[in-house]
């Protein structure tokens, strides 16, 4: 059953009206919902019906040549000026400064080969993680966004895959991990962020996995993060601790 | 549950993107005349500019036919793949151009009410009956919703700015767009059926 606010979301994203990390948020629950993949489905139809609501009118008859002629035509590499270089020059070095700020980009790429082993839609996921990649290489949207993949700590936690979405603006993040050993009963994963202004780990939550080694939470850490400079996952008793006391097994910024 | 696979009218309109996406140049010129009235028309009420119209439906074909093939007709129909793609332009020409305002101002005028239909002046278009039937579900939901549904299609404004023009709260533009699509999904689903 899909309640009221995820229609609301599904909608927003239908329109086009969600921002591009919302988006992607988006896409993951979309990627694990049949139930709500199909009322994206039957929203889209009814959005897109709404076009036939406007009077239609004459269009321009020639247009069909007009796209097959541009079509045909072989694209010419433009004559670039030296003052048509200065833009694109700023441009550049704008994109070296974000790429000295952050290395999330790597880690995005890693998220992207992640994504396009899964089987919804990944074409449409990719495409809106390079759309997140883009606005990371916008100062706003580095300072609030943050994608991390941790990297396992143990062996047995080799195989393992663990990729955090976060928004700091929002204090809430979406954690997906596959390929988890079965483990041990009475215990649960729980995950932490590191953040330098506190002197312990903040919990964000008991993480439960499911018989295939499949998990994935929506986290609002317990106290207000101001820098999440790292995540981990620990093996704790059941129920989870506020302060980690089990193995990190899975870490990464 | 499943999309079903298209049929009538649908089944024509896959047809033919299936051949475009062969690169068959006649069916795109079929497809165009079947679907440009009614994309041609969503454009001019989107921009209010006929040349910024012609330029959204350009782009918005040309995009068609060089993808045809990613166009899956178990996923979605094929007026909605053309609407979303030509719709998706308007609104990037929209925020690029920064006339939002501009145009807010004139849809909020022309959101009062229904427009008066004047299908006739371009003849009868393929998508008329379903137009027809667009229309007659729009009557079953509120002006309220109405309205809050046509700023969410046909503007470039976000459900904030939306709910600062309608002077209404967030939350009350995002279930009054909810319910009103909802009631039409219903409304068009029993006709179609």
């Amino acid at each position: 059953m899909i309640d009221e606010a995820l229609e609301d979301d599904a909608v927003c994203y239908v329109l086009g009206k969600m921002s591009s990390a919302d988006a992607a948020m988006f896409e993951i629950a979309l990627s694990e919902n049949a139930e709500l993949r199909a009322f994206v489905a039957e929203m889209n139809n009814s959005v897109a019906s709404i076009a036939l609501a406007a009077p239609a009118a004459v269009p321009p008859r020639d247009l069909p040549a007009r796209v097959l002629e541009g079509a045909r035509k072989p694209v010419k590499p433009a004559k670039v000026s030296r003052v048509q270089w200065l833009p694109w020059a700023l441009a550049a070095c704008l994109a070296v400064t974000c790429a000295v700020i952050g290395i999330q980009i790597p880690l995005l790429h890693s998220e992207m080969e992640m994504l396009r082993e899964t089987n919804y839609n990944s074409g449409l996921r990719i495409t809106l993680l390079e759309s997140i990649q883009q606005e990371l290489n916008e100062k706003d949207a580095l300072a609030t966004m943050r994608i991390a993949t941790l990297a396992s700590q143990v062996d047995a936690y080799s195989k393992a895959i663990a990729v955090v979405v976060w928004d700091g603006e929002r204090q809430r993040g979406i954690l997906k991990l596959s390929n988890l050993p079965p483990l041990e009963t009475g215990k649960d994963y729980q995950l932490w962020v590191i953040d330098p202004s506190y002197s312990h780990p903040v919990s964000a939550g008991v993480i439960t996995a499911n018989a295939e080694g499949m998990a994935r939470a929506d986290f609002h850490p317990t106290t207000k993060i101001l820098e999440a400079a790292q995540f981990a996952i620990t093996i704790e008793s059941e129920g989870g601790s506020p302060t980690p006391k089990g193995k990190i097994i899975l870490a990464g910024t | 549950m499943t999309p079903a696979a298209p049929t009538g009218e649908y089944l024509v309109e896959a047809r033919l993107i299936s051949e475009m996406a062969n690169g068959n140049e006649a069916a795109f010129t079929a497809f165009y005349h079947r679907l440009a009235p009614n994309l041609y028309g969503m454009a001019l009420r989107m921009m209010h500019d006929a040349k910024e119209a012609e330029d959204v439906l350009q782009e918005g074909f040309a995009y068609m036919w060089r993808k045809a093939d990613r166009f899956d007709p178990v996923r979605g129909n094929a007026l909605t793949w053309a609407v979303m793609i030509v719709r998706h332009r308007a609104i990037d020409q929209l925020r690029v151009r920064q006339r939002q305002e501009k145009v807010t101002e004139r849809v909020i005028e022309e959101t009062g009410g229904m427009e008066p239909i004047d299908d006739e002046s371009c003849g009868k278009p393929a998508l008329h009956e379903r137009a027809l039937l667009v229309r007659a579900a729009m009557k079953h939901v509120s002006p309220e919703q109405q309205q809050a549904m046509e700023l969410a299609f046909f503007s470039g404004l976000t459900y904030d700015e939306i709910a600062k023009r309608l002077a209404t709260p967030l939350s009350t533009v995002k279930a009054r767009v909810r319910r009103g699509l909802v009631k039409m999904r219903g409304f068009l689903k029993e006709e179609l059926a």
